[in-house]
């Protein structure tokens, strides 16, 4: 079989070329995460077998936590967002590797926070993570804000939350910045997300104004 | 009258109006001596050995006059009247002149968005072998590959991709990724497609060791 012939001659250096490929692909907005949510790995609907080597290697890497450097590690996880890939015990793995991101200081660290957030799975999750954020000090938070994927996956994770929720959390993110980087990311997060759920968020914002105040 | 083209472009123009005016027929058509007149362009302006960068420049501005002539008498000549010209330029992909066809053929792909060529089919072949061989340029043979495969029929486009892809097995690398970001680029929905589907099937499908 064809197919099998190419992926059996796959190997680590590979794995790498083949990953990356994705990645890149992804950065050219010429494949999309998928946003399914049946753990079925998928590129732009285009399904991949669980028992491929590809998956498997993947897999393996994020279980056994078997990264060389911490490029490695973000390659993984981008990938599990593209490919929407889900596996048992893939939850702790990944907050396993939330915490050790926000104890590590790297050029990637912003990017893999918001990727991490970006694949928090519920509504617990988020508030552990949110509040796991506070652990960054104001100037390391600074630094994440003005990487476009960490704000993606806040967005992603406060939507998750309750409108009270999301207010709250905002706010106490925003506690400890400077004016000018708070009021960015007020003007940011607050309108998106109140805007995009569709609901009465008139008083939630006023709320969320009026928490701002005080 | 082309190893006094230098860097003149005024001479070089008046040199391709000539080649373009002795190329034309009534009616969008071809004169029926076209086809040597272009040839004996083309073999004129290949590359000669680059004793010295001075050689080198005027080799480049030799071809900019072919690839100025071309364009001329695609734009000048219908699109059923061309196909003898397009098939001389895929012969000349087997001799001495082959970097200069590939460059030509990606004119030929590009002029009007491609729509001057009518069967595409033609190109599968030439461009397969080109992949196989060692000593090609490898950002212009990309380029026109991935161009084919943008702008050709679907049917054209997805057998060629099917093959190009056959052919990543024994070079790997960068080279898939250009590849289809540059189809991606030009035509989301041929990437989106058959582009997408033999990647995943290159990649993360098949069984385990």
């Amino acid at each position: 079989m064809i197919n099998g012939r190419r992926i059996n001659s796959l190997d680590e250096g590979r794995f790498d070329e083949i990953a990356l490929a994705i990645v890149s692909l992804q950065q050219a907005s010429l494949l999309t995460p998928s946003s399914k949510l049946d753990g079925i790995p998928r590129l732009n609907g285009y399904l991949v077998r669980r028992e491929s080597k590809f998956i498997k290697v993947l897999e393996s890497r994020l279980v056994e936590k078997n990264f060389r450097n911490i490029r490695e590690l973000w390659l993984s996880i981008q990938l599990v967002k593209v490919l929407g890939l889900r596996f048992d015990n893939l939850a702790k793995v990944l907050d396993h590797f939330f915490m050790e991101s926000l104890a590590t200081k790297s050029d990637f660290r912003p990017s893999i926070i918001g990727t991490l957030l970006s694949l928090v799975s519920d509504d617990k999750n988020s508030v552990a993570y949110l509040d796991s954020l506070r652990k960054l000090d104001s100037s390391e938070l600074e630094s994440c804000l003005s990487d476009i994927t960490f704000l993606e996956g806040l967005e992603m994770v406060l939507l998750k939350l309750s409108k009270y929720g999301a207010s709250r959390m905002l706010l106490t993110l925003e506690l400890p910045l400077k004016l000018e980087t708070s009021r960015h990311l007020s003007h940011r997060l607050s309108c998106r997300i109140f805007h995009v759920r569709h609901t009465p968020f008139e008083r939630h914002r006023s709320a969320y104004c009026c928490l701002l105040l005080i | 009258m082309l190893s006094d083209i230098d860097n003149n472009e005024e001479f070089s123009e008046a040199v391709g109006n000539v080649f373009v005016e002795g190329m034309k027929a009534p009616g969008n058509s071809l004169h029926s001596k076209s086809l040597p007149l272009f040839n004996a362009l083309a073999q004129n302006s290949r590359a000669v050995p680059a004793w010295t960068l001075l050689i080198m420049i005027d080799t480049e501005s030799r071809q900019m006059t072919v690839r100025g002539v071309l364009e001329q008498v695609l734009y000048n000549t219908s699109k059923d009247k061309l196909e003898p010209l397009l098939e001389n330029i895929l012969q000349m992909l087997k001799g001495d002149t082959r970097d200069l066809a590939i460059d030509l053929l990606q004119v030929c792909c590009t002029v009007k968005g491609g729509s001057k060529v009518t069967d595409w089919s033609k190109f599968k072949s030439p461009i397969l072998d080109l992949l196989v061989a060692s000593d090609v340029d490898l950002k212009p043979l990309w380029l026109l590959v991935a161009t084919v495969v943008s702008k050709s029929d679907p049917i054209t486009s997805k057998r060629l991709t099917e093959k190009v892809f056959q052919r990543f097995d024994e070079m790997m690398g960068q080279r898939m990724l250009v590849f289809c970001r540059l189809v991606g680029k030009s035509n989301n929905a041929y990437f989106q497609k058959w582009v997408l589907e033999e990647f995943v099937k290159y990649t993360p499908y098949g069984e385990l060791d």
